[in-house]
């Protein structure tokens, strides 16, 4: 089922790219967490499993879009993703960027991991009830998710 | 049509909320929804102080979920203090500590607190820790001299009695700080470092560290006052700073910063990790407690 998910996911993305459009996407920062460090690999090396990790620790976002949820890891520990609900993300060769309020900085992430939404929040679910506990989908700002802009 | 309308309302708002009828015909919405608060300091990229934020600048990381939507926010200035000062009267401190006493003493009374403000000074040192007075120090007479010192340091359960003693004294919307000035070096407690850590965050407050050890090169206790401090949202001020300033320096802290509400997102764990994080400006810096634990779902898992 998840590779299912991850076949989708590609083909949608290699779908996007090639069409030329969304290269740019708006999501909401939903997770937020420090992990470690990745560098050297993006979307093409997320793709294809070869990851570098290196010991620093780096923001880990988890972003949500209306139909994929993307796992970002800042390129740099002091990348920074503005908690707004509404944040543009760029695709700029293989990293995602984003430009800050002042437009003078940009933060440069890799992508660790994509999954289909709704495969997402199943899992979400399912990891929940594995531990017990009630999960209750209100922090997935459903009302909030914006569509796929394309530029 | 209005009385229907409204007639139907009130059917709807029964339906979904637990209503109890008092006796003179009132009624009390209850509600199970956990409530967390958060107090925190911001500060810019220099370290200077921010008096000014609204909501829309503020996030609040709860086990790694945001929470941008919160119940309640504004500044803290208007809220009593329930302030405990600790004094180690150890072995270890024995020398600086009659100078140190004088110094909270002076403090204590001269200090701008306001009404409802409560202020108490524990000392500890040997096998029994001693109120040296209770609630409303800064208008009662402070009597040092019968002060034991001495003795091994049970800084933990110490810091336990402290905030046993805020909460006696605490009244609805008062906020609980506890002053430690102490080397950090605990030799006696029957508590853990990490107890004494989830104790104060449990109950809100503030430890702030004054380390009267800090000139003599010791450094054990530097890294558990630290910590102590940092995990709760207070400063350790090092004692070359001087306890007076350091002491006014924690009280004018304690009346800036802003306290937040939130509803408690669902975990996996009973066990919160916070943080509060800037939403647009990444130089803003905050300082706060970093973590909770939710009572009931503790308790539950306890009992079964």
């Amino acid at each position: 089922m998840k590779r299912a998910g991850w076949v989708i996911a590609v083909v949608f993305v290699a779908v996007c790219i090639a069409t030329g459009q969304s290269r740019s996407f708006r999501g909401t920062v939903v997770r937020m967490k420090m992990s470690e460090c990745t560098r050297l690999h993006g979307f093409v090396s997320a793709m294809s499993g070869a990851q570098v990790v290196t010991t620093q620790a780096c923001p880990e976002y988890t972003v949500m879009t209306d139909r994929v949820v993307y796992v970002l890891v800042g390129r740099k520990p002091e990348e920074f993703i503005p908690l707004a609900e509404n944040v543009t993300f760029h695709v700029r060769k293989s990293d995602v960027v984003v430009v800050l309020e002042d437009e003078k900085e940009e933060s440069h992430f890799a992508v660790r991991q994509m999954t289909l939404r709704e495969e997402w929040e199943r899992d979400q679910l399912t990891l929940m009830a594995e531990r017990g506990a009630n999960y209750d989908t209100r922090s997935a700002p459903r009302n909030a998710i914006i569509q796929t802009s394309s530029q | 049509m209005l009385k229907l309308s409204g007639l139907l309302g009130l059917c709807l708002a029964m339906a979904t909320s637990d209503f109890v009828s008092a006796a003179d015909g009132e009624y009390t919405i209850r509600s199970n929804v956990s409530e967390v608060r958060v107090m925190f300091t911001a500060a810019d990229a220099q370290g200077r102080r921010i008096t000014q934020l609204w909501p829309q600048d503020v996030a609040v990381v709860d086990n790694d979920q945001i929470i941008r939507r919160f119940r309640s926010f504004g500044p803290v200035s208007e809220t009593p203090l329930d302030v405990v000062i600790l004094v180690d009267t150890s072995g270890s401190v024995t020398k600086q500590i009659e100078k140190e006493l004088a110094l909270v003493e002076a403090f204590v009374h001269r200090a701008n607190w306001r009404n409802g403000d409560q202020v108490s000074i524990l000392s500890f040192g040997g096998p029994k820790n001693s109120v040296i007075c209770k609630g409303m120090c800064q208008h009662q007479s402070i009597s040092l001299s019968n002060i034991a010192i001495g003795g091994l340091t049970p800084l933990y359960d110490a810091v336990i009695e402290a905030l046993d003693l805020a909460s006696e004294m605490r009244t609805e919307n008062s906020r609980a700080a506890i002053v430690v000035i102490s080397d950090g070096v605990d030799t006696y407690s029957n508590h853990s470092l990490q107890t004494a850590i989830s104790a104060a965050q449990q109950a809100e407050a503030r430890v702030y560290a004054i380390n009267s050890h800090a000139d003599s090169g010791d450094d054990r206790g530097e890294s558990t006052l630290l910590r102590m401090t940092e995990e709760t949202g207070g400063v350790t001020f090092a004692e070359g700073r001087g306890t007076a300033e350091a002491l006014s320096a924690i009280l004018d802290d304690l009346r800036q910063g802003f306290l937040l509400t939130y509803e408690s997102p669902h975990s996996m764990s009973v066990r919160h990790e916070i943080r509060v994080v800037p939403v647009m400006n990444p130089k803003l810096r905050f300082r706060s407690r970093k973590g909770y634990m939710e009572l009931e779902r503790a308790n539950l898992a306890k009992v079964r």
